[in-house]
């Protein structure tokens, strides 16, 4: 399976920035990731992170993710216009 | 000649050479368009500019581009409408319309940003382009990549209006819609703007394509006689305009061409699509995605990607923001067409309808100049009023009909008395 690289914005709310989710996420899905940029603040967690993976990793990980109330976007959010 | 010195992260600082990428390697902030602004300055000045030919290259200095126009030769430096009629009615001296509705050749301000783009496109080596876009976007590249010679592609969600579709297939250019919900979308297009070196104008040419916001501002600030206005209102889509408007402000300043007092500048959104409004009004950075609800479509981002500079830049210049419903749209629109005669889309509906906000809420004062920028055609988007308009009357082909219709209509006995 050929590996890619991916980059997201994961944005948690209050309640889950406490949880260890990255690990959780590391253990289920097999992932490589990098952390690049993370900053919390009263309402929100915001973390830049690339994963490595393949395809099909990656897909069932941001399902994983969103189904846990993480919040998952692409580096360039909206580009739509 | 270019006075473009880099490509630097908005976030860390860190500097990348002048090439078709948008995000930093370490933080993944924002690339932003450096420039020398020391030789700028020597190099331009009003007389120059005012004897240019009349589009937005007539401030090429604050452009990032090394070479000619390959686009736009007749875009921008639409008009800037000073509204009697309209200020008349607000208790308003000096309110004007940057109008937008008029910019050629697709009626929108996106004729100012993809002429920057494709031009840059062509400087970068670049035989195809293309862009994600449910509306003037995909019109704009399509007309512009048509005239430039490149080959063009576009995506839309599944599912948008007929009409958006012929809006760029006329044009040539290759439509794609795509099944799948707006996150698909935009996560495919990411990953086609890498795979195929392709130039997606708001993917990997974002810091250029944003750039050629700023004419608007040029516009303005030239317009009011090289001043800067006390106040102008902008609507907020993803985020690009508004920054880029008070990015041109200052850099006219750090140029030397205007000086004197600072300007406030205000985000519009629609209430059904307001992330940046709603973070703005609980004084928070996070911006929080919604899922848009509005008859404004045009504006109709929720998860704005510089939704976080629009914030900063209102926040710096001391302005504000406010949103509008989609009846409160429907009635500026309608306004702005009987007082001006300027039939403008929702987004423009979306403006005016805050900017009369915000004279009511007394943060814009009668005798303040006042800028209310229209960003697109109402010919565009018919449906969007149609239901609010009054109906036509219907009479037989004979004089008895039409005396008897404008007698009920009122007028009737002052047009007899005068006659
Ligand atoms: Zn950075």
């Amino acid at each position: 399976m050929e590996r890619i690289h991916e980059r997201y914005y994961l944005s948690y709310p209050r309640a889950l920035i406490k949880e260890p989710i990255l690990y959780h996420l590391v253990k289920k899905f097999d992932l490589i990731f990098n952390i690049r940029g993370a900053s919390v603040s009263e309402e929100m967690g915001l973390v830049a992170v690339e994963f490595e993976g393949t395809r099909d990793q990656i897909e069932r990980a941001i399902v994983w993710l969103r189904s846990s109330g993480v919040t998952v976007e692409p580096i360039e959010k909206n580009v739509i216009e | 000649m270019s006075y473009i010195t880099n490509l630097k992260c908005k976030e860390c600082g860190q500097e990348y050479p002048v090439a078709p990428l948008h995000v930093c390697e370490t933080c993944f902030g924002p690339l932003e368009v450096g420039y020398d602004y020391a030789k700028i300055r020597a190099a331009i000045s009003r007389e120059k500019i005012e004897s240019r030919p009349r589009n937005l290259w007539r401030y090429r200095e604050l452009l990032p581009v090394d070479g000619e126009a390959e686009a736009g030769p007749h875009s921008g430096f639409t008009p800037l409408v000073h509204c009697k009629r309209l200020g008349a009615e607000l208790g308003m001296k000096h309110l004007y319309v940057k109008d937008d509705t008029v910019n050629h050749p697709t009626l929108s301000y996106k004729d100012r940003v993809v002429s920057v783009a494709i031009t840059k496109a062509r400087e970068f080596g670049f035989t195809t382009v293309s862009c994600a876009s449910t509306g003037n976007l995909a019109t704009a590249v399509a007309a512009h990549a048509a005239r430039a010679g490149l080959k063009c592609f576009i995506f839309m969600p599944e599912g948008v209006e007929a009409g958006k579709i012929v809006g760029s297939t006329i044009y040539g250019a290759q439509v794609i819609t795509i099944r799948g919900n707006y996150d698909d979308v935009n996560r495919l297009c990411s990953e086609i703007a890498d795979k195929y070196g392709w130039a997606f104008v708001n993917i990997n040419l974002r810091p250029y394509y944003t750039e050629g916001a700023k004419t608007f501002g040029f516009e303005v600030a030239e317009q009011l006689g090289w001043k800067l206005p006390d106040h102008i209102v902008v609507p907020t889509a993803g985020g690009t305009i508004l920054p880029k408007v008070a990015k041109a402000f200052k850099e006219l300043k750090e140029v030397g061409l205007v000086k004197g007092p600072e300007f406030k500048i205000y985000s519009a959104q629609a209430a059904g699509s307001a992330p940046v409004i709603h973070a703005l009004h609980k004084g928070v950075d996070l911006i929080t995605p919604v899922k848009p609800d509005t008859i404004a479509k045009s504006i109709a981002i929720g998860n704005p990607a510089d939704g976080y500079y629009v914030l900063r830049a209102v926040r710096e210049s001391g302005g504000w923001g406010d949103s509008a419903t989609d009846p409160e749209i429907i009635e500026a629109i309608k306004l702005l067409a009987r007082t001006e005669g300027i039939f403008a889309e929702p987004a423009g509906g979306t403006t005016l309808a805050v900017a009369l906000k915000l004279i009511k809420q007394g943060r814009i004062k009668p005798d303040e100049t006042t800028v209310v920028s229209i960003t697109g055609n109402g010919y565009k988007t018919l449906e969007a009023v149609a239901g609010a308009i009054e109906r036509p009357f219907v009479i037989d082909a004979r004089l008895g009909e039409f005396d008897a219709l404008f007698e009920r209509l009122g007028d009737g006995k002052r047009a007899a008395a005068s006659a």
